[in-house]
């Protein structure tokens, strides 16, 4: 759990590598590679808005494609896309994830599923 | 890690929808639910595109910015690493620190704006921007008889003077955005206006816009003092 705190305070691409690398050698407890999350976590980046705010101008929403002026494609927004760059391949089904269906499946958590997520990610001093 | 890839701000939001995520992990063994989180965020960036006029609210910029350099890797004057050691392909996080925000990046924030968003802003407009706009040279110069500053386009950077400020002026990007005219600009009007009108007690007597690019302000002070707080942030260095 320590070691999970040293990890998050660290530079993404420090944490996205050190997660690969234990996962190779073993020592990723919590299989968090596994999961895929360190794969979609990117680095943290100087913020522009002026970028978003044209990119937005240029975004086709039937395509979900950000366009140039002259209507050819520079980028689309899709899984694919997001895949793609970020080399995951499929290997099996996943499961749809949406805010709706977390709060769902977190009015069903129980006490005892509470407690075990603290001890398992929470400081022994700041656990309920 | 979850908290980014749900869009929440800060990594200390907890609330039910984390626990569930959390929810997955057991020690030893493989997470309960592999959760399809490509679809997740794209449908999250679609639904924030749709609602930006109204909302005003990105959270994926990270995404946009890779997403452009992954698909338009030649449009960038930076040397890319897309391949490892072995010659394999590398996810696109790995090809260049040139947008990342962290203190030790090899890439200052002049160079983000030449090499990435000046390029980036290239591909999405008719006619790439130029080093300083119309509206902003005629902010500085309306007319031969009302003139309240000067440009200086130097080989990597671009400087701009305000008449009668008496702080060392930024070197600012060789492409200015608006952004960074504005807050120049309120910075070194500020300094005139105190050095030579406040600090004699008398009346401010220049006239500010109060209104330039994404800032609007309505007291003048507090408008200087966070003009030059963003600035700073962005460790600009000066030009003498």
């Amino acid at each position: 759990m320590v070691e999970l705190i040293e990890l998050a305070s660290r530079y993404h691409i420090q944490v996205v590598t050190e997660i690969r690398a234990r996962h190779r050698n073993g020592t990723d407890i919590l299989r968090i590679l596994e999961s895929h999350l360190p794969i979609y976590y990117l680095p943290q980046v100087n913020v522009f808005p002026d970028l978003i705010h044209q990119c937005c101008s240029n975004y086709d929403p039937n395509q979900r494609v950000v366009l140039s002026p002259s209507g050819s494609v520079l980028f689309y927004i899709t899984p694919k896309a997001i895949n793609q760059m970020l080399h995951f391949q499929l290997a099996k089904p996943l499961t749809p994830l949406s805010m709706q269906h977390l709060v769902d499946q977190g009015a069903k958590l129980s006490n005892a599923q509470i407690t075990r997520i603290a001890q398992l990610f929470m400081q022994p001093d700041a656990q309920p | 890690m979850i908290s980014y890839i749900l869009g929440y701000n800060t990594s200390e939001y907890v609330d039910e929808t984390v626990l569930v995520m959390l929810s997955m992990f057991t020690p030893g063994r493989s997470p309960a639910v592999h959760y399809d989180y490509a679809t997740f965020i794209a449908d999250k960036i679609h639904e924030q595109f749709m609602n930006m006029e109204r909302e005003r609210v990105f959270k994926y910029t990270s995404f946009i910015y890779h997403l452009i350099l992954y698909n338009q890797p030649d449009s960038f004057p930076i040397a890319l690493k897309k391949l490892d050691a072995k010659g394999n392909r590398r996810s696109v996080i790995f090809w260049t620190p040139v947008f990342h925000h962290i203190f030790y990046s090899p890439y200052n924030y002049c160079e983000f704006i030449d090499l990435f968003i000046h390029p980036a802003l290239s591909l999405l407009l008719s006619s790439p921007p130029p080093r300083l706009t119309d509206e902003m040279q005629k902010i500085l110069q309306l007319s031969k008889n009302y003139s309240i500053g000067d440009w200086y386009f130097y080989q990597d950077h671009t400087v701009i003077r305000m008449y009668g400020c008496e702080l060392a002026p930024y070197r600012l990007p060789k492409y200015v955005p608006m952004r960074l005219f504005a807050l120049e600009y309120f910075r070194q009007f500020g300094n005139a206006d105190m050095v030579h009108f406040h600090s004699k007690n008398k009346k401010a007597q220049l006239k500010i816009k109060h209104q330039l690019g994404p800032f609007i302000f309505n007291k003048r002070e507090e408008a200087w003092e966070e003009a030059y707080k963003i600035l700073k942030s962005f460790q600009l260095q000066t030009s003498f």
